[in-house]
């Protein structure tokens, strides 16, 4: 009949932990080398504004640079335009990625690839094109001249901020559609016709049905974008210094142009400090966006 | 359970049946030698995931021997711990406790590809860029088996599975059962002594499946030497394939026997529900004489059979209450008047093909419903009073559940 | 799905449609129409030719080109070898062990390249690594920059492969070293293809820390491009920006059709 007659009179020892694999060690060289690569430089610039420039102590640098007029101005552009292209882009993204995933047409995935496939272009053609579009003698202020007869351009917003800002939503936007095209493909078609035949119109079944699943994906889509921008070098260098410049922007002019690398040193420490602050912000996020959706399906661990 | 004295010296710790157990006793007594290790054994295994109060048990306390050429099915619903202790065996997975070992050695600590078994996953997992005789040889070049020998090796496994023209294919290109051949065939070629197979059959549909088994089969019958353990939740290769069926269930092992014993006799009500679907009936036990009993439930008497276990002695004492196990196509449905039959009325009506079920309520039994296979397509109404009659046994005596 | 009426979604497909021209084909199609372009004072460029093209593919632009191209591949070569290696060591590696491979080669994306290259011109530019002035600090900054999309990539790919595949090979018999050759690294190759790619489309475009420490020798086509913006060069410009996007694009279809066997559907 069956097996056991008897329990066994002790239960089975716990096992012991087991043995040490040092598979896991192979990761020490290229980490190593990764950290002699990229971190000691990052460590060397925090230490260079720290030297003796002209004006003295190294601490005296850092007041001087800090509270330069120079300095604050970027800082508050940098800041004030990242914040709006994020703006811009989570806008733009959110329309074009609910209208990819749900609204069907032919050519959508065409479509989805082209949109991928500017993240890999640089960011300055973005400007480049945009002053032949949109420049004083480009074409839409051609055309528009044409139309109306008027003399002076109408459209005039290249060299200010509002250029950046629009190449910068048009160069980040794939950054915001990527993950909420992941994040509408988890979610079952079925919820959505559902919702319809109980009688909710399109706005109300992307209120109530596909954004509360989309938040996690916009967050960390956002706050991506944040990061980048606030980074973002090409397409603010291209626009010219005349009328914007944004913090890596001065680190250049600063270090390359007027040779005073302690001083871009203290304005290159800053930024890194910022931007690994929100990068932190933006891994914690997308932790739990990630954990978030492992829950669904169960995960089991399995002992190496 | 209450279990009474042993009489077989320990043995039966282990499932061992009483045959093979006298067997055993015989040879040892013959030869004088060690008893042969067991092919596979498992002592007091357990796997649980997470920490503390996370932690799940995917497998508690789980013991079996398997000896060499025995096929063993591990037989139960998902979630019931047979694929963990298939890959606790295997390697795959580390157990918290216990031990396992293969022809008497311990490899709990062995890492997979030192233990010398053959895998079959559910899945097949056939590398998708190597062509099938690529797929076949790989364990054979892994094992430095001398080149010489790997060509004709291959062709000896694929010929085993009759897929000796596919050798040059992409796994790709395969149909599912197609695929499952090579899968075997790639676990047979390296010689192993331990067969493992998960749920081999579950990717496949209904038709293939019969085909399928029936090929496997024949592949145990080719392989005498081998021990085989085979995963499923489907109890009708469980009962085709195997020499013995482990039922488990909630992690735990349940039952062990051969198939035959499991189904004239059931140890446990889940068993009796898993293998074959049963009726178990609320009943108390009246007179009990050798192996047979009365037993009365619902105004009725009628006679059971009161088995015993192979190893300890069960009481079925006079007014305790036990469960009647009558196999749905066991009961007849006859007309109303007839003598033996018990009133009851049809509830539902499943025309399943070569059956009907019938779900009928009968009176004296307010709370359960039975289940009746009637031959053919018989059209009863819903609501219609039909008689139930009750063979001669009724059925068997299962113990109620702890 | 969500709309219903034929009408509502020609309508919206139809903004959608416009929207896309505007953004991002209107910028792609700009540049390739300047770079044919003499002059363009109206709404329409005019004059079109091939001259900006061919001096876009000779002379210094050519250069540019070419240093660009090497730059990239070897690189993007650095940076695959090294993601790869760290993304398959972090698999086996201890939990905190693998958190920092993790955040350490993710790193150089969280900071400016303006950072990186300013960092690389300080750290590298005397004893005893001295790589300043020569093309090598140039390969460094893109590499190190590169490195983090090719690990998240192939960390990525890693994820998704069926373990399945590992633990059939180890039941017959293979060491790690055979998994490794013979199954995960096959298997990963389509994936591997499409990081390569990508690790050289970035690498073509990057400005930001090649501006900070590239020497006079070593000059990337992005650099030339700037430097005849800022003459007033526009047209030119454009010319070898098209130049490089058709190279940039090439590169990824070629690296991105490296499938193998592997590929299963």
């Amino acid at each position: 009949m069956t097996a056991l007659l008897e329990q066994p009179a002790l239960d089975a020892p716990e096992r012991s932990a087991p043995p040490r694999s040092f598979a896991g060690w192979w990761a020490v060289p290229p980490l190593v080398i990764v950290l002699v690569a990229a971190v000691y430089p990052l460590i060397r610039v925090c230490l260079e504004s720290l030297t003796a420039g002209d004006a003295g102590s190294g601490w005296s640098n850092w007041a001087g640079v800090l509270s330069s007029e120079a300095f604050l101005d970027a800082l508050w552009r940098t800041v004030a335009i990242a914040a709006t292209s994020t703006a811009g882009c989570l806008v733009l993204g959110t329309f074009l990625a609910i209208v990819l995933a749900f609204v069907p047409f032919p050519g959508s995935q065409l479509v989805g690839r082209l949109i991928d496939t500017v993240l890999a272009l640089p960011s300055f053609l973005i400007t480049l094109a945009f002053t032949f579009l949109y420049g004083t003698a480009g074409a839409v202020n051609a055309a528009i001249a044409g139309l109306t007869g008027a003399d002076s351009p109408v459209l005039n917003f290249l060299y200010t901020p509002a250029g950046v800002i629009a190449a910068e939503v048009t160069f980040f936007t794939p950054f915001v559609i990527r993950p909420l095209l992941a994040s509408f493909s988890m979610l079952p078609r079925a919820q959505l016709d559902v919702a319809a035949s109980l009688g909710a119109s399109p706005l109300r079944v992307l209120r109530a049905v596909v954004m509360p699943e989309a938040w996690p994906a916009l967050m960390a889509g956002g706050s991506l974008v944040l990061l980048l921008s606030l980074n973002e070098f090409g397409i603010v260098l291209f626009t010219g210094a005349k009328g914007v410049i944004t913090l890596p922007v001065l680190i250049y002019t600063r270090g390359i142009v007027t040779f005073d690398v302690p001083g871009a040193a203290v304005i290159a420490t800053v930024q890194i400090a910022l931007s690994l602050a929100l990068y932190t912000l933006y891994r914690v996020i997308f932790a739990r966006v990630i954990t978030r959706r492992a829950d669904t399906d169960v995960v089991v661990d399995q002992a190496k | 359970m209450a279990r009474g004295e042993r009489s077989d010296g320990g043995m039966a710790r282990f499932g061992l049946s009483t045959s093979r157990e006298a067997a055993v006793t015989e040879d040892i007594e013959e030869t004088i030698a060690e008893p042969a290790a067991p092919a596979i054994t498992f002592d007091r295994v357990g796997v649980a995931y997470g920490r503390g109060k996370k932690a799940t048990d995917a497998l508690v306390d789980f013991n079996l021997r398997v000896a060499a050429g025995e096929t063993v099915a591990l037989l139960g619903p998902s979630g019931s711990g047979k694929s963990t202790a298939l890959n606790a065996l295997a390697g795959f997975v580390r157990p918290t406790t216990g031990a396992v070992l293969l022809g008497g050695r311990d490899v709990t600590d062995l890492p997979p590809a030192k233990r010398g078994i053959g895998v079959v996953l559910q899945s097949y997992a056939l590398f998708p860029h190597m062509r099938v005789s690529d797929n076949v040889a790989f364990g054979l070049k892994s094992q430095r088996v001398p080149r010489g020998d790997i060509g004709s090796r291959v062709a000896e496994a694929l010929d085993m599975v009759g897929m000796s023209a596919y050798a040059k294919r992409l796994p790709r290109e395969l149909s599912g059962g197609q695929q499952q051949r090579i899968a075997i065939a790639r676990a047979l070629a390296i010689q192993p002594k331990v067969l493992l197979l998960d749920e081999p059959l579950a990717a496949l549909d209904a038709q293939l499946r019969h085909s399928m088994l029936a090929e496997l089969q024949r592949l145990k019958e080719a392989l005498p030497d081998t021990a085989m353990l085979y995963v499923t939740h489907d109890q009708s290769e469980a009962l085709a394939l195997a020499d013995r069926i482990v039922v488990m269930n909630d992690a735990r092992l349940m039952d062990v026997d051969t198939a035959e014993n499991l189904w004239k006799r059931p140890p446990t009500s889940f068993t009796a529900a898993f293998l074959g679907g049963a009726n178990l009936i609320p009943c108390t036990v009246g007179r009990v004489i050798g192996t047979s009993a009365l037993v009365s439930f619902a105004r009725k008497t009628v006679s059971a059979e009161a088995p015993q276990p192979a190893v300890g002695k069960i009481d079925w004492a006079p007014e305790s209450k036990a469960l009647l196990c009558i196999r749905p196509h066991a009961l007849q449905v006859v007309s109303l008047g007839h003598r033996d039959a018990v009133r009851g009325t049809v509830n539902a009506s499943v025309w399943r093909g070569s059956t009907t079920r019938l779900v009928v309520s009968v009176n004296g039994l307010p709370d359960q419903l039975i289940d009746i296979d009637v031959p053919g397509n018989a059209q009863f109404e819903i609501g219609s009073e039909v008689g139930v009659r009750f063979p001669d046994p009724s059925g068997v005596l299962v113990q109620v559940p702890a | 799905m969500l709309l219903w009426t034929k009408r509502s979604r020609l309508i919206l497909i139809g903004v959608f449609a416009v929207v896309v021209l505007v953004v991002f084909v209107a910028p792609l199609a700009t540049v390739a129409l300047a770079g044919l372009a003499g002059s363009w004072t109206g709404a329409l460029p005019s004059n079109l030719g091939f001259g900006h093209f061919g001096d876009a593919l000779s002379g210094e632009n050519l250069a540019s080109l070419s240093v660009s191209l090497q730059t990239a591949f070897v690189a993007g070569a650095i940076a695959l070898v090294l993601g790869t290696w760290a993304a398959l060591a972090a698999r086996e590696a201890p939990g905190w062990l693998s958190r920092i491979v993790d955040a350490v080669f993710h790193l150089p994306i969280a900071v400016p390249s303006v950072a990186i290259g300013l960092g690389l011109l300080i750290a590298f530019n005397s004893r005893p690594l001295l790589l300043g002035g020569t093309r090598w600090i140039v390969i460094l900054a893109h590499a190190v920059l590169v490195l983090a999309f090719s690990f998240s990539a192939v960390s990525a790919a890693l994820d998704r492969l069926d373990p399945a595949y590992r633990q059939a090979a180890e039941s017959l018999g293979a060491g790690p070293v055979r998994v490794l050759t013979r199954i995960t690294l096959p298997l990963l190759l389509p994936s591997l293809g499409a990081a390569a790619g990508l690790a050289v489309a970035l690498s073509m475009g990057e400005l930001g820390a090649t501006v900070m420490v590239y020497p006079a020798t070593w000059k990337t086509l992005p650099v030339t491009i700037f430097a005849l913006t800022d003459r007033g060069q526009a047209f030119q410009a454009a010319a070898c920006t098209a130049i490089l996007l058709l190279v940039t694009l090439l590169a990824l279809v070629l690296l991105g059709r490296i499938r193998g066997r592997a590929a299963l559907r």
